[in-house]
């Protein structure tokens, strides 16, 4: 077994959080109440790096409008009490406007338009026909929908919602075993530690 | 998280806890005795690698490590890969997080390197943590220097060798995205939008894959590696077997231990439904 | 003033944004950057505020005379590592300890809390994932596709596996990514421009 104390403690941890698979116990509130110190405290040291670097660090050079975001994010400790919460709305309000536009200007181009001329491809393979009719199915499912009045296009449209639901069903079968692969990597990572790092069972 | 369940017994009394090391026997077993099984390399894969492979000593890369540690044991091994392949290119690189955990990685994997010749600031720089999730990725982008003005280890950026020259993220050949979620190859993407000149090349965790598909087929990002597996195939298709590739044994059995309880459960639950109906 | 001023920060900011984006003016160029580079320090104070907050709640806990005494002892935990992390890392974001803490600490429990799912999911696979209709069967056939593709155990043995499993991620699920990634920018750009044009006010 390993000698090291930081092993030891790592292992420790790891064995109190599995316990949770047992029942909720003290050794796992011990493994969660360290891992939301030392998270929140992580977390914490790069944000002031942050606010060193581009806040105090630019006044401090002679960038003095930097006092306006400086003062925008002293604005949000008013967030921490109810009767003062108010004046935390305007930073939360810039930060809205700007992420908001952000994300509209690369979603235009990237999502939509390049997305959509991906989309024209020839019909002359089998994975081009699955691959404009399961785009076009699943775009109906979420746009389109008319009550059924025994017409044609009612029928036709609700028949290409029902096909986009199918084609939906296999991503997210793709999906799950994706899941499964990532939850898989991170429980092969801790046995090994624990086997390898901290018992020595494997060579 | 609330208390887990009592429940000892399955239907059909398997109970919990035979699951649960029926799981660690899985996984636990083949990395004991390894198999060693040779790993096939997908097509996104080998893309990726190639379009580094064309990158020349001397080319600058941005990477974005964007995972915390949740998602370290998917990511990380296809960052060692990656890094490693850039390294023996003399391919310099610069680093950001915009993940506050994801910011101890890069130091990991430049420490390692430092002690094998690289000089920091040279070859590699790290550029730190920066907020905003999208909004920083946005600043980045339009000006390096300005929107990360020190680095990791609190000196002025432009005092660096590497960040003669760099302005922008179009001053690089090639954008690698690691991320573990948000931000991720879709904000990548949208960032990138107006910087054609740069290629985006993503290692993710497995779990969100599937969606990055639309942007390899539409070619706006260059290669895949997904999950542990994508870094095994990495590894592979660089001569190499590393440490995602020796957890691969236990991968397939474990993916074959769900695959059964998948089909012992539907087979269980199918035949008493029938002897219900009887 | 309550309402109106922080909705026409959310209306101009974003106008200033969109507007560099369509047309190259200096001056709304400037205030763009000036804007994205202000957005990393409020998110950085953002993170702060979300710790002190923290904080206080778990010292709240501390100096409540009815609160039990084990949840006070999580408190302590939480407060004493957070004190170690924050201190150490203020002072180096390089210090041995600060690195040792996530290492030891962070790291571990963040793959263990994760890697706990698994467990869950063998046993939800053998209680609950049912093949009763055409659209589950879709989804476990799918499922068990790709996860026999990406097993090097089973491809050694039945190569074919792989390239199917290529297939399903390469064709009807990207078909339907997609399509989801499709109607998610339609709606993410209706919902951005009601912020832009301050229709929609639920961040206040």
């Amino acid at each position: 077994m390993s000698t090291d104390l930081g092993i030891w403690l790592s292992a420790l941890l790891s064995l109190a959080a599995f316990s949770f698979l047992i029942k909720e116990n003290k050794f796992y509130n011990i493994a969660e109440s360290a891992f939301i110190g030392v998270g929140t405290g992580y977390a914490f040291v790069m944000a002031w790096s942050n606010i060193q670097s581009k806040g105090f660090g630019q006044i401090a050079q002679g960038d003095y409008l930097t006092i306006v975001p400086v003062l925008l994010g002293l604005c949000l400790f008013g967030k921490m009490s109810k009767s003062t919460a108010w004046i935390g709305r305007y930073p939360a309000a810039m930060l809205m406007g700007m992420g908001s536009a952000i994300a509209i200007r690369g979603a235009v181009q990237s999502e939509l338009v390049r997305q959509i001329a991906a989309t024209c491809v020839p019909l002359n393979s089998v994975n081009n026909i699955i691959v404009v009719v399961g785009t076009l199915a699943t775009v109906s499912y979420f746009l389109f929908s008319m009550k059924s009045t025994g017409s044609q296009l009612s029928g036709g449209i609700n028949a290409l919602s029902k096909l986009g639901r199918w084609v939906m069903m296999v991503s997210f079968g793709a999906a799950f075993a994706n899941a499964t692969m990532q939850r898989c990597a991170q429980l092969i990572d801790r046995l090994r530690f624990l086997f390898e790092e901290w018992i020595y069972l494997i060579r | 998280m609330g208390a887990a369940p009592n429940d000892n017994t399955g239907k059909k009394g398997i109970s919990r806890q035979f699951m649960y090391l029926l799981t660690v026997l899985a996984i636990l077993l083949p990395l004991v005795f390894p198999v060693g099984m040779p790993v096939s390399v997908t097509p996104w894969v080998e893309k990726g690698y190639q379009h580094v492979e064309k990158l020349n000593p001397g080319d600058k890369v941005l990477i974005s490590f964007d995972y915390s540690a949740s998602g370290a044991a998917d990511i990380h091994p296809a960052a060692e890969a990656i890094f490693k392949h850039l390294m023996d290119k003399d391919v310099k690189v610069i680093t950001v997080a915009f993940v506050a955990e994801g910011n101890r990685f890069p130091g990991m994997l430049m420490s390692a390197w430092e002690e094998q010749g690289k000089v920091y600031g040279e070859d590699f720089i790290h550029l730190g943590f920066l907020s905003g999730h999208e909004t920083g990725l946005a600043a980045l982008f339009a000006d390096i220097p300005g929107a990360a003005p020190v680095d990791s280890r609190g000196n002025p950026v432009t005092s660096y060798p590497i960040m003669d020259g760099v302005k922008t993220v179009a001053d690089c050949k090639m954008f690698i995205g690691l991320s573990g979620g948000n931000p991720g190859p879709q904000q990548y993407v949208r960032q990138l939008e107006p910087y054609q000149g740069v290629e985006i090349f993503t290692a993710c965790t497995a779990a969100i894959a599937p969606t990055v598909e639309p942007y390899l087929a539409s070619g706006q990002i260059v290669g895949l590696v997904g999950g542990l597996k994508g870094a095994a195939e990495y590894e592979t298709v660089m001569g190499y077997a590393g440490k995602a590739s020796a957890n691969m044994d236990a991968q397939s059995f474990a993916h074959l231990l769900v695959i059964g309880f998948i089909v012992a459960g539907n087979i269980i639950h199918f035949t008493s439904k029938k002897n219900e109906g009887n | 003033m309550r309402t109106e001023v922080p909705v026409a920060i959310a209306v101009i900011s974003g106008f200033i944004i969109l507007i560099a984006h369509f047309f190259n003016i200096a001056p709304i160029q400037a205030a763009a950057t000036h804007l994205q580079d202000w957005g990393i320090l409020i998110a950085a104070f953002a993170i702060v505020v979300s710790a002190a907050n923290l904080l206080m709640v778990h010292i709240g806990r501390l100096s409540n005379q009815r609160e039990e005494a084990w949840k006070k002892v999580n408190s302590v935990i939480v407060i004493g590592l957070f004190l170690a992390t924050a201190v150490t890392g203020v002072i180096s974001r390089d210090h041995h300890v600060f690195n040792w803490l996530y290492d030891r600490i962070m790291l571990p429990l963040g793959v263990t809390f994760v890697s706990m799912n698994m467990f869950y999911l063998v046993t939800a696979a053998f209680r609950a994932f049912r093949a009763q209709s055409l659209e589950a069967s879709l989804l476990l056939g799918a499922g068990i596709i790709v996860l026999l593709g990406n097993a090097p155990v089973v491809e050694a043995f039945v190569p074919w596996f792989s390239k199917a499993a290529t297939w399903v991620m390469g064709a009807p699920n990207m078909a339907a990514q997609r399509g989801l990634m499709i109607g998610a920018a339609i709606g993410a750009v209706q919902t951005g421009l009601r912020v832009i044009c301050g229709l929609d006010r639920s961040y206040l």
